[in-house]
């Protein structure tokens, strides 16, 4: 089993699927799709699902992946250091 | 916590997550699942979420000095209910019972709270911690319990209830204008009220309630949380007595559109397991469970985030899924029996009551048993 010193040393990517191809992305990358796009980011569908999210035809992803899907998703509070 | 860290390294299980293993072994969201959410780690994108979490650089870091944004506070065992399946450190009325019927030669420690100094103390702490977001308190009955007023007015007065929602769990036997007049100053209350079964047996496990009392107030807290906006929970802890009539709650949540809520599934006192039920008296069980969920036709992702009522249904039809797995898979725990009548049979000499009132169709189980 991995400790966190470990885990964080580990290169970790999502996989992310656009229109049917799959690219290999940095955990805190920024992601920018049309909102047309098909996209489905490690297993989860990301559009159409939340095509209503999207500004001027962009559905644009600044912060990490992980902590923008606990948000729109609906998992409530994400709390963070002060 | 070293013990603890080398355990899990070796990839032991330690004693005390005993609890959330047999939950998420039946699918029941544990309570490891839900206090990793707050922090944005999800078990099946456990490396990713952990290493996208806000908290990423302090999960390695030598020193953390920032105080609790989310507490969880035991004001004690101060109660008025005295549940069948509670112990003196959660009730002190149940604790002078044991103690006079002769379960127990000793009564708790005091409680921390009947210490004004220590309460003084503890506020203090409270006020330099600008940053709270939750506050759940757990006793024994909160509302009763005077150090909870008295904490509430000092959150108020230091302004913390501008942005600090309160978490607290009532039995529904109790009602007080003052403590609800303080929560409503707060940014947001998080209730839980706690019942076994919209059935007689409700009297017998959470003694010496009564079931009209518990609707009464069900409804006076519900008017109160629609009205205030604050979220509603129904709060449950099955056991043998009440696990075949679970349904009512289901059914109550599911028209009201509140999420069920258990700790776990019952581990102490082991005999008040629902796995003590033998097989023959679990399948019924099942079957009913089975055919609510058929009736009850819901589907989407897991809920982890038990506090989204925009999902409760999906939540208690997952929820409620979970016994189905428990009462199906758990090992028949029935040698048991004798030691829970052994319980009951001098409880009931205290209380003057007899479970065959309650649940008349486990006669022949228990006088098996020798009740």
């Amino acid at each position: 089993m991995k400790n966190f010193s470990d885990l964080l040393a580990t290169d970790l990517h999502l996989e992310v699927c656009v229109n049917n191809t799959v690219y290999s992305v940095g955990l805190s990358v920024p992601l920018d799709f049309a909102a047309t796009d098909t996209v489905i980011v490690d297993g989860v569908e990301i559009l159409p699902r939340y095509q209503y999210l999207a500004v001027d035809g962009r559905l644009t992803i600044t912060e990490p992946f992980y902590q923008w899907y606990h948000r729109v998703s609906g998992q409530g509070w994400l709390l963070k250091p002060q | 916590m070293t013990p603890i860290r080398q355990q899990l390294l070796a990839g032991e299980q330690p004693a005390g997550c005993g609890e959330c293993a047999v939950m998420e072994q039946n699918l029941k969201v544990s309570g490891r699942q839900k206090q990793l959410l707050k922090v944005g780690v999800r078990l099946e994108q456990f490396e990713k979420t952990l290493v996208s979490s806000p908290w990423r650089d302090t999960f390695v870091a030598d020193h953390f000095d920032q105080l609790p944004q989310d507490w969880q506070i035991d004001l004690g065992n101060y109660c008025n209910s005295a549940c069948v399946f509670c112990d003196p450190h959660s009730s002190s009325r149940l604790a002078a019972e044991w103690q006079r019927i002769g379960f127990t030669q000793d009564l708790p420690p005091a409680n921390w709270t009947d210490d004004p100094d220590l309460v003084a103390k503890f506020i203090d702490t409270l006020n330099q911690s600008s940053h709270i977001q939750y506050l759940h308190f757990i006793g024994g009955e909160t509302v009763i319990t005077p150090a909870f007023k008295t904490i509430l007015r000092a959150l108020i007065q230091a302004g913390l209830n501008c942005t600090a929602t309160i978490g607290f769990t009532t039995n529904l036997t109790v009602w007080d204008a003052e403590v609800v007049d303080l929560l409503t100053k707060f940014h947001g209350v998080n209730l839980g009220m706690s019942v076994e079964a919209f059935k007689i047996v409700n009297d017998y496990v959470r003694w010496p309630s009564k079931l009209h009392v518990v609707l009464e107030n069900l409804d006076r807290w519900q008017s109160l949380a629609h009205e205030q906006g604050w979220l509603l929970q129904l709060r449950t802890t099955p056991t043998l007595f009440t696990v075949g009539g679970l349904l009512s709650i289901y059914d109550y949540a599911w028209d009201k559109q509140i999420c069920v809520e258990s700790c776990n599934f019952l581990t102490e006192p082991a005999f008040m397991r629902p796995s003590v039920l033998p097989p023959s008296y679990r399948q019924p069980i099942i079957d009913r469970m089975k055919a609510w969920l058929d009736a009850h036709s819901v589907s989407g992702d897991t809920v982890i985030n038990i506090r989204d009522p925009n999902v409760s249904q999906l939540q208690n039809h997952q929820d409620l899924q979970s016994y189905v797995n428990y009462l199906h898979d758990m090992p028949d725990e029935s040698n048991r029996l004798p030691d829970l009548v052994d319980f009951v049979k001098r409880l009931e000499t205290s209380r003057s009551n007899s479970i065959l009132d309650y649940l008349p169709e486990y006669e022949e189980l228990f006088r098996s048993a020798g009740y």
